[in-house]
């Protein structure tokens, strides 16, 4: 008699990439189900959780927070044994951590994905630029991308595309914010490139989502789901027939004969176990979580990686005030980068560089540092004023390589209300991002000369950035990682690794869209296979 | 908020004051407790001082039970600060806030509490909110009439209350030449 199995492909994690690989399988017919940690809510919840908290600048604060499914930033959640406090913000909730994301949807570079062989550090991908441009597209489809297409995303090349496209962007990019077009004026004819970013924030109507009007509100959540967030392919996967399991939080994976996984066990907040069978397996829970439960269950990990070259774009910031009224705080978020060092032979000496313009509504910070310096009565409302219009804000970004040390494992001694262990991490920024600082922070006195600016903060230290990598490295070979180029793991055949943990190298470019694409081509692979 | 060429001023300012009239009194019934009603005569003269140290002539009375609800929370000695707070003002006949400076010279023990209760109507929040942990002493007061935002009103949004619409962003604000 032929096996029986609860669902062709389970998918595990319902965030941006799980949800993306999910759908494209339901919509071929396959039969799907997603398991989710957390709950499916409502956006306006979030919105209104976010409005009355005092915690405005925490973005993990307006998400549910349950002891069986912690948001990362739950006291407890992650214990830190290094030099650094890595604590990404990261959800568990349907749709995953693309509630609070600001969208930014880079392509890398072709060379981002050749360290090792042209700049004799970090590793190279077992991928090329070429073979995952096609997949690029239909992320950038799926998602309804705002970007240029006239622009050189390297910052090397003004008046070319590149890198090279295949297809226009969906969504043509949207206004330049007054903000970022003055500081362009002033500062780009100085040698620093500003680009557009490109990002998942709709203009224009956009599969079922409106076009942005300005809440400013990205991070910690779009009132009115202009930003893309992981929920849009998780209906989207429903729609075409995947089963959402909620309050399901995978801690097992199991082996079978032949090297195959033949069933992941869940548990519900109660703490009443299930044990689903599939053909294949497709983890999805972020770079952190993806480990965790690889390392639970002693599978994938003959080359002890699994946890393993944890990196981030650890950074450092600025905030100055400029000689003019530049308004930030119009529009989204955060609106383009500069580029002088995004890619070049000085990349076998130290880290690449990326500066991204912020522009939040910048009151709650301006305030707090006036009040801080007492000042009250009509100055304090005149102050506010006058530095809100001209408050520049500018977050960097490194390219931390990956090294074994900096790793992630499940806790020993800290379990969740349902008898789940938490997690340890161990990091330690590297002496290539360090070499990388003085140079960023001569940018820094650069742009505030050029702006003949005042400075509040330009000593931040490092700062925690959300974008976990390597800690599912893809490879060449099975000693040396623990995917190969279609993120499926080389001890079982079945078990494929839907995450940006799979990065070989960091670059400076927010992974989310990569990890998309990289899901998409995984899911074609698998849909022919099962 | 400017440039919305084809929204008449009147007609958006109409609208933005209803909004706020209705989250008002949504807000009251929200917070309506016997806890608060015994709390109402410290209010009203903390609402006075209030309006005093912040400059405001009109504060919402609901805004100031909650903003004293969160203060006395976290000292129990905030009632007897108040008083204290009180007093010397009315001593000095210190009646401009431009004079702050001199005021918590002569009176250095009444500037942490004084700054407190600005701090609370401009902030909209009590205590000092963590950044990475779902851990600190904060208490939530209000958003959309917290002070830091009347300044700015006519130039940018509160983030989540967007009065515009797509590339409003493409122009300044109109007033940039007074800026």
């Amino acid at each position: 008699m032929a096996t029986q199995y609860d669902a062709d492909v389970i998918v595990v994690g319902s965030g941006a990439i799980g949800s993306n690989a999910a759908y494209a399988l339901a919509s071929q017919g396959k039969s799907v189900i997603i398991l989710e940690a957390g709950e499916w809510i409502p956006r306006w919840k979030i919105v209104e959780n976010f409005r009355s908290s005092a915690r405005k600048g925490n973005h993990d604060d307006p998400y549910p927070d349950a002891p069986w499914a912690p948001v990362s930033f739950s006291p407890g959640y992650i214990e830190n044994t290094g030099s650094f406090a890595f604590l990404p913000g990261m959800l568990h909730l349907v749709g995953g951590t693309t509630w609070h994301w600001a969208a930014a949807t880079w392509r890398l570079l072709p060379n981002d994905m050749q360290m090792k062989s042209l700049y004799g550090v970090g590793r190279d991908w077992p991928v090329t630029y070429d073979e995952l441009e096609p997949w690029y597209v239909k992320a950038e489809y799926a998602l309804g991308i705002a970007g240029s297409d006239t622009e050189d995303q390297s910052g090397l090349n003004p008046d070319t595309s590149y890198p090279p496209r295949s297809a226009p962007y969906p969504v043509p990019p949207e206004a330049e914010t007054y903000y970022f077009q003055r500081l362009k004026a002033r500062i780009e004819p100085e040698g620093y490139p500003f680009i557009h970013e490109p990002n998942a924030r709709t203009n224009q109507p956009w599969d079922g989502r409106p076009g942005c009007s300005g809440n400013n509100n990205c991070m910690p959540v779009c009132p009115i789901g202009a930003m893309y967030s992981g929920d849009v392919h998780a209906r989207h996967a429903q729609k075409a027939g995947a089963q959402i399991l909620t309050d399901s939080t995978a801690f097992k994976l199991e082996k079978g004969e032949g090297g195959k996984i033949v069933a992941v066990h869940c548990r519900s907040a109660k703490g009443v176990d299930r044990r689903l069978t599939a053909r294949y397996f497709i983890i999805a829970s972020n770079g952190l979580e993806t480990p965790k439960l690889l390392l639970m269950s002693d599978v994938a990990n003959s080359s002890d990686l699994v946890g393993r070259n944890l990196m981030d774009h650890t950074g450092i910031g600025l905030q100055f005030l400029a000689d003019e009224p530049l308004w930030p705080g119009r529009g989204q978020v955060q609106q383009g980068a500069i580029f002088r060092l995004r890619d070049g032979a000085f990349r076998s000496q130290h880290s690449a560089i990326k500066h991204a313009l912020t522009n939040t509504v910048p009151n709650r910070a301006i305030t707090e540092h006036l009040l801080k310096k007492n000042i009250v009565g009509p100055e304090l409302d005149k102050q506010i004023r006058h530095m809100a219009a001209r408050w520049v804000d500018i977050s960097t970004v490194f390219e931390q390589l990956p090294h074994l040390e900096n790793r992630v494992q499940p806790s020993t001694t800290r379990k969740t209300s349902n008898g789940i262990p938490m997690m340890k991490i161990h990091y330690d920024p590297d002496d290539y991002i360090k070499a990388a600082v003085p140079i960023a922070k001569q940018d820094f006195a650069n742009f505030v000369q050029i702006m003949n600016g005042t400075v509040i903060e330009d000593n931040t230290g490092f700062q925690n950035r959300d974008h976990i990598m390597g800690t599912v490295i893809m490879g060449d070979n099975h000693r040396n990682s623990v995917v190969n180029h279609e993120c499926r793991t080389w001890n079982h055949p079945n078990l494929f690794m839907a995450t940006t943990g799979v990065f070989p190298s960091a670059s400076v470019v927010n992974p989310t869209l990569t990890g998309i694409a990289l899901a998409l081509r995984s899911a074609d692979i698998i849909a022919r296979e099962v | 908020m400017d440039n919305y060429k084809d929204v008449p001023p009147s007609t958006e300012k109409l609208t933005r004051r209803v909004i706020l009239q209705s989250s008002a009194a949504l807000a009251a019934l929200l917070v309506f407790s016997p806890s608060l009603l015994a709390a109402s005569s410290e209010s009203s003269e903390f609402l006075q001082i209030s309006q005093f140290l912040t400059c405001r002539p009109n504060l919402n009375p609901t805004i100031a039970a909650r903003a004293y609800a969160a203060l006395a929370a976290e000292d129990s000695g905030f009632a007897e600060k108040l008083r204290h707070l009180h007093d010397a003002i009315q001593q000095d006949n210190f009646t401009d806030m431009s004079q702050f400076g001199d005021f918590v010279t002569r009176h250095p023990d009444l500037q942490p509490i004084a700054m407190k209760i600005i701090s609370a109507w401009y902030l909209g929040y009590t205590g000092t909110p963590s950044m990475n942990i779902l851990q600190d002493d904060t208490q939530f007061i209000s958003y959309e009439h917290a002070l830091m935002y009347e300044p700015t009103h006519d130039a940018t949004v509160i983030p989540s209350f967007s009065r515009g619409r797509t590339n409003y962003w493409v122009n300044p604000p109109s007033s940039l030449a007074t800026d």
